[in-house]
């Protein structure tokens, strides 16, 4: 089945015509070139987009961790200068009390936090926890109305473990402004002058809004969306506040590293930050990215059409300007086909190669023509020589002489039967032997076919009788000699002869267009249809071995005139065999 | 055929390419954004409801001027005055900024940091909308420097009503009536007094009112213009400071008041969690209360401050403000007119409508208030024969930081003779430079 589809294919290729075939292929040519271009291109832009993005919004990322890391360095560092300051250490190391000097120490230590609080502008507020009396010095928004509470101060204080280095809480509801969602760093201070002795805690806070300033994408129309989450993989900051303490579901990325992935058709970067354990996270929807590709797919799609068509076309024009001079060997090699060996071509035009084909088309053609002439002539030749071959086999003087001596005896001893005899006899054998012309006028070879019909009459006196009847007419129409009188002797001796009743032989000659045709008409025993088409037939067979001098009369007049004349064999309402000699009126003297 | 060949090679060529540069514009590394002119604002930093009102009316300036944009800070009480002086030191000035009139809007006109907005306040009677009072308070020599935006404010006694049910105490109207109630308050473990004094000018409130009472707004006058032998050791300052220590020694503050701080609400929360019964505050009070704590709001009593006996003060003369912020555009401003259409925005009649929601006051005439507490302060303040100006804001800013740090001195302990002739003193010096 397969086989025989792929059969199929084949013949049906095969079939096509070299033009559209030469089309089809540089259409495919092309295509497959545009589309391994395209392509190529296509898939070089779309992974180098892919990369830029992830670039991109990796080195923004950076960019941004890295200064929201330096501010939140600058803020832990704020309060190294103050740890050791001369009043705050005073004031923590007392407890509250109503005198003037004390008071002054609490205005130093408000100055400090102060210049804490001018110092960064983000900061949302400072406070001072002293741990003797739990109480708390306190610069930033009001917290009136907000049930504050430093109790996590104290616990975070007093925890055994507590050292100099800041205490770094993340995001979450602030326990002193609870509307706010802060996150806050407590630097823990300890006596000068005891070791390991924590006598208060400086804390700073800043909003989730002002760390989200940091990292929150400025490029709108780019929906990069940037957070942060915790090393639990919650949701710390993020610019759209419902999705804070949510878990981000990015499980996979927690490795304390930086990098980039793949998720939920998702390009996730991200980068950590080690002293809060977060992650600061970029994503990018892929389908974003790949919505420039997809315009592109389309972009691509059209070219393709549009190569297509282009092609199509070019491949059109290019064949038929390629074939022209194909089609004209075709042609001229249709001509040469048909016979016509004078044709010639000339396609030096089309390059080189075509050069070549030219010249060898017209040396074969030109060969050819030569060659056939020549053999045209040689058979014409060889006819003749049979011929004169033929002739020669009589010594024609000598016979006159002697027919003409008998005729003349026979006259003057009265036998006038035999005079007429000789004497047809002798003008059968002057005609016949004459070395004249081939081809005579009718007229003449009436004379020589009368003189034969003469001599046969005496001969089968009681057996037939003879008419010829031509018009005057035809009498100029050249007729190869001895033509007729073969045909005569066999009508008499296969159709008269054997016939035992008297039989005729009639001649006559009828006009056909161009043609005359002279007609042997006789009513001897006659033929069956069949042998008259073998006979017929026989007539164009080079098989010397039948009737030969009938054959031979046949040829002459065909080499004379042409293929379409000669003779013509039927039957005829006599019983007999009517033998039709067509001849041209006007006959080509130089043949 | 040649060129049917060239332009597809061309295509063929071109059409990646194109599209390269096209994924290179939409990556936006060549993107540029038009530059939107920009007018800067500082506020100071109120309650919520005060910055949404000034957010939202910068929303929608912005709005209606696309091509500009406006850079707002808001910034906290206590740093504004500072960071002001930063700005006018490093030629920094925004925009559009507020002053509480007084010395420190003199002084800006006096450097030419202002521009004066006369012609601008005039163009359709636009400065008939304001109350006069308030408009007087930044007309200098017949100009007009600024705009009253935010409240007007006076300072009251507000008290928790239940408190003073549960203890069946009345308003007082004398002083002598007032001790009283502190006493009672005091004997059944209320703090009388909230107060958190350490930026001073709360304490003064009381400072002020008494020398008013005392002597009336003259005195203060004559002193702080040094004009009918005035002066700030006048006898009556001092009496002002003793009847303060008095109160001070009756134990009617909290313990640590003098270095509480007021903008962090450790006065107000004292009364929220009702263990202090009064507070000596401005009318703003009423704004912060409602949204601090709303269900307090209902609570709220007010009354006057009490007369004291023998005094020659009006007792419905007050201290406070015809207009608190009071906006001038900065000589420095590029945009003079779009930056006094923004001031407009901050109290055109939406703003207005939302400030009197919120509570305030605003320092336009044909008010219409509803909440019966705002309405009762609007009635004083029409009462009022005298509004004096906070001693702080009027006075030149050295004056006015020696008349806090004095104050909140004599809140300490510190004698009232000798406070008032330290203020004398540098007050001389002042102005003898």
């Amino acid at each position: 089945m397969k086989n025989c589809l792929l059969q199929f294919v084949k013949t049906k290729l095969r079939s096509i015509p070299f033009r559209t075939k030469l089309t089809y292929y540089l259409v495919i040519t092309i295509c497959l070139t545009v589309l391994i271009v395209v392509s190529f291109s296509y898939t070089v832009t779309s992974r180098s987009i892919k990369q830029q993005a992830k670039d991109m919004t990796m080195l923004q990322l950076q960019q941004n961790s890295s200064n929201l890391e330096d501010y939140l360095k600058s803020i832990e560092s704020i309060s190294d200068s103050i740890v050791t300051d001369r009043s705050l250490q005073e004031y923590l190391s007392k407890p509250d009390m109503d005198r003037v000097d004390f008071s002054d120490t609490v205005d130093d230590v408000y100055r400090s936090m102060s210049n804490i609080m001018g110092s960064k502008r983000d900061i949302l507020y400072v406070f001072l926890f002293k741990a003797i009396d739990s109480n708390v010095l306190y610069l930033g928004p009001t917290k009136a109305g907000q049930n504050s509470d430093f109790s996590n101060v104290a616990a975070l204080l007093f925890k055994s473990d507590i050292s100099g280095s800041p205490i770094r809480v993340g995001f979450r509801q602030d326990p002193v402004l609870k509307k706010k969602y802060t996150l806050t760093v407590y630097q823990p201070i300890f006596d000068m002058y005891r070791i390991k002795r924590p006598i208060g805690m400086l804390g700073i806070s800043v909003t989730e809004d002002v760390v989200a300033r940091f990292y929150s994408n400025t490029q709108r129309d780019l929906p990069l969306e940037t957070f942060i989450m915790n090393g639990q993989g919650i949701i710390v900051s993020h610019t759209d506040k419902s999705k804070i303490s949510t878990n981000a579901r990015l499980d996979e990325i927690l490795d304390k590293k930086d990098g980039s992935t793949e998720i939920d058709g998702k390009l996730v970067v991200y980068k950590y930050i080690e002293d809060w354990d977060w992650y600061v996270i970029g994503t990018l929807p892929i389908n974003y990215l790949l919505r420039d590709n997809n315009v592109m797919l389309l972009a691509i799609l059209l070219i393709v059409i549009i190569t297509v068509f282009l092609a199509s076309f070019i491949s059109l024009l290019f064949s038929k300007h390629l074939l022209r001079p194909f089609n004209d060997l075709i042609y001229r090699m249709s001509m040469v086909s048909r016979g016509d060996l004078t044709t010639r071509i000339n396609l030096s035009d089309h390059g080189y190669d075509f050069e070549q084909v030219s010249k060898g088309f017209n040396l074969m053609v030109e060969q050819i023509n030569v060659l056939m002439q020549r053999i045209v002539d040689e058979q014409k030749q060889l006819k003749e020589i049979e011929f004169k071959a033929l002739q020669s086999q009589i010594n024609p003087h000598f016979l006159y002489n002697t027919l003409e001596s008998i005729h003349w005896q026979a006259l003057m001893s009265g036998q006038r039967e035999i005079s007429t005899m000789v004497k047809a006899l002798a003008g059968f054998y002057r005609i016949t032997l004459s070395r004249g012309e081939a081809i005579i006028p009718l007229r003449s070879e009436w004379q020589h076919v009368e003189n034969y019909l003469t001599i046969q009459e005496m001969r089968y006196k009681d057996n037939m009788e003879s008419y010829i009847d031509i018009s005057e007419e035809f009498l100029e129409v050249m007729i190869p000699k001895m033509t007729l009188q073969p045909l005569v002797e066999n009508s008499i001796y296969h159709g008269l002869r054997v016939k035992q009743s008297k039989g005729f032989i009639k001649i006559t000659a009828v006009r056909e267009g161009d043609d005359v045709i002279i007609k042997v008409i006789d009513n001897g025993v006659g033929m069956l249809p069949h042998q008259i088409n073998n006979l017929n037939r026989t007539l164009e067979d080079n098989d010397t071995s039948v009737g030969y001098g009938v054959r031979n009369v046949h040829r002459r007049i065909q080499l004379f005139y042409g293929k379409k004349y000669g003779l013509f064999y039927e039957s005829n309402e006599y019983g007999g065999v009517t033998v039709n000699v067509r001849l041209h009126i006007n006959p080509v003297t130089s043949l | 055929m040649k060129k049917v060949l060239l332009t597809l090679i061309v295509l063929i060529v071109i059409l990646p390419l194109s599209s390269c540069y096209y994924y290179e514009s939409q990556m936006g590394m060549t993107t540029q954004r038009t530059q939107k002119k920009q007018i800067t604002l500082y506020s100071i930093q109120g309650d919520s409801a005060v910055n949404e009102v000034i957010a939202d009316s910068v929303k929608r300036f912005e709005q209606s001027n696309k091509s500009f944009e406006v850079v707002h800070e808001m910034i906290p009480n206590d740093l504004y005055k500072n960071r002001l002086s930063v700005c006018v030191a490093t030629n920094q000035m925004p925009d559009v900024f507020p002053t509480w009139s007084g010395s420190v809007l003199k002084e800006y006109i006096s450097i030419g940091g202002v521009i004066n907005l006369t012609a601008l306040m005039n163009i359709d009677g636009y400065v008939s909308r304001f109350n006069e009072k308030a408009i007087e308070m930044v007309t200098v020599d017949g100009d007009i420097w600024g705009v009253p935006v935010e409240n007007m404010a006076i300072a009251m006694i507000f008290y928790n009503k239940n408190i003073y049910k549960a203890l069946n105490l009345s308003e007082p109207t004398t002083f002598t009536q007032l001790k009283d109630n502190v006493k009672v308050l005091k004997e059944n473990g209320y703090i009388p007094f909230a107060l958190a004094n350490r930026t001073g000018w709360t304490g003064s409130m009381f400072y002020m009112y008494f020398v008013d009472r005392l002597g009336g707004p003259e005195v203060f006058d004559n002193a702080a213009n040094r004009k009918n032998s005035g002066s700030f050791d006048n006898k009556v300052f001092i009496q002002a400071g003793e009847m303060v220590q008095e109160l001070v020694n009756m134990g009617a503050f909290p313990k640590g008041f003098n270095w509480k701080d007021e903008d962090s609400g450790d006065a107000r929360n004292l009364l929220y969690n009702e263990t202090a019964a009064m507070i000596l505050t401005g009318s703003w009070f009423l704004s912060n209360v409602k949204f601090e704590s709303p269900e307090f709001y209902e609570k709220i009593g007010v009354f006057p401050f009490p007369v004291v006996e023998g005094g020659k003060g009006d007792p419905y003369n007050t201290i406070g403000t015809m207009g608190d912020n009071f906006y001038s555009v900065a000589s420095s401003c590029n945009y003079i007119d779009e930056a006094f259409e923004l001031i407009q925005y901050l109290i055109d009649d939406t703003a207005v409508q939302k400030r009197i929601e919120a509570g305030k006051i605003p320092p336009i005439n044909n008010v219409h208030i509803k909440d019966p507490l705002t309405y009762e302060v609007l009635s004083y303040i029409n009462k009022s024969p005298n509004v004096q100006f906070w001693y702080d804001q009027y006075l030149p800013p050295k004056l006015s930081e020696a008349h806090l740090t004095l104050t909140r001195k004599i809140f300490g302990g510190e004698d009232p003779k000798r406070a008032a002739e330290e203020m004398e003193k540098i007050t001389q010096q002042y102005y003898d430079q």
